[in-house]
């Protein structure tokens, strides 16, 4: 959480970006109007596979702001990739969290996998305190929020906490 | 024994004013484009990667070349230029340096342009493996201000500046649990792009021995 409305960053933006064409083109393009009926789902199949990129790539940066992930290359990046559904959960579970394990607490993510070769996303609260509050904590976030919503991660996503 | 850290990002700004603004740039656009683009050839910046930028007031004007395999990026305008580059180690000082070597002499040596002096910026975000940020930050801010409410402190920040120097230490935007830390310099225009890698390094050095910290390189 910064304190100073300053720039943190470079201001470039690398996400990938569909080539314009010359100038000429852009600035003398013939109107289009817009397809109501019959679009089907393969119209314009690489601009909207770009689009979720660049969409995918934002809530990546979101999450990175909630959560530590371990240093790049890691398994989280590439397991968030890989289940799409999970970023949005873990962002939509932050106020939550906060409710249940205070503004200040710290989220960890980290992947696990089984002699299966199934693998779970923990996401985990680094706790500083007693075990019967983080375990209290815990049992808050399950009953208010987590059973609710835990049939979206389709057992993927397990919530915990270490003591620190 | 300082805390371990990692640096998930990073970048590196460089501006550097023109002694007076060369207004023949913009009319020799496309020479100064290809002069600039064929310099940073051997980084394999495409056609697709040059932006001419014609739109809002004279001072923005200009173009950029990105160089997208080094997250790298040059601005020149008529009075000034920037560059700019993500994710920055000092493992790959070297090849900034080249890169800006490579640039900027093309360019002073077709346009005639005189650089002048030159800021220098690194902004570095580090994550604790242990301790919270505002376990970094504590130290640097007043125990007064803190005790000015008596609810938990959120965040801090501390701004320094000199007459050639400048020093943020804030929390983190990007990072969860992270420290933001910039270190910005003004250097002559005689100072070699080296001369400013070792300056940065030593202040960086400096300054996370400061904070109590060592970079994780595992």
């Amino acid at each position: 959480m910064r304190a100073f409305a300053d720039s943190q960053t470079s201001g470039n933006n690398w996400s990938p970006v569909e080539a314009g064409g010359m100038l000429h083109q852009e600035q003398q393009r013939v109107p289009t109007f817009p397809q109501v009926t019959g679009r089907s789902f393969f119209d314009a199949l690489e601009k909207q596979m770009l689009d979720f990129t660049v969409q995918h790539q934002a809530m990546l940066a979101d999450v990175r702001r909630h959560f530590v992930l371990p240093p790049d290359p890691n398994p989280v990046t590439s397991f968030l990739s890989a289940h799409r559904a999970i970023p949005q959960i873990l962002l939509e579970a932050m106020g939550p969290l906060r409710t249940c394990f205070g503004a200040d607490a710290v989220f960890h993510l980290r992947t696990l996998t089984d002699e299966s070769g199934s693998q779970t996303l923990y996401a985990v609260v680094m706790w500083p305190g007693s075990l019967r509050d983080v375990r209290a904590g815990l049992a808050r976030f399950d009953d208010d929020w987590w059973t609710a919503h835990s049939h979206q991660a389709s057992g993927h996503l397990t919530f915990t906490y270490e003591l620190i | 024994m300082p805390e371990l850290v990692t640096i998930p990002t990073s970048y590196f700004e460089l501006v550097v004013d023109y002694v007076h603004p060369n207004l023949k740039i913009s009319a020799d656009r496309a020479t100064v484009i290809q002069v600039v683009f064929d310099a940073l050839k051997p980084w394999n910046p495409t056609i697709d990667d040059i932006e001419v930028i014609s739109a809002g007031k004279i001072s923005e004007q200009g173009f950029t070349v990105k160089l997208p395999l080094r997250s790298a990026s040059f601005f020149f305008g008529l009075a000034m230029c920037r560059f700019t580059q993500d994710a920055v180690t000092w493992d790959s000082a070297e090849d900034t340096i080249n890169i800006l070597n490579s640039a900027f002499t093309a360019f002073s040596a077709y346009t005639g342009v005189v650089l002048g002096d030159k800021r220098a910026a690194i902004g570095i975000h580090l994550q604790p493996q242990k301790l919270t940020f505002l376990d970094l930050l504590k130290p640097f801010l007043h125990p007064s201000l803190i005790a000015l409410d008596a609810a938990p402190l959120r965040t801090g920040a501390v701004i320094l500046k000199w007459e050639k120097r400048k020093v943020t230490l804030d929390g983190s935007a990007v990072l969860a649990n992270g420290v933001f830390l910039k270190i910005e310099r003004t250097f002559e225009n005689n100072q070699t792009h080296s001369e400013i890698a070792d300056q940065l390094k030593t202040d960086e050095d400096e300054l996370l021995k400061l904070l109590g910290v060592e970079e994780d390189r595992k």
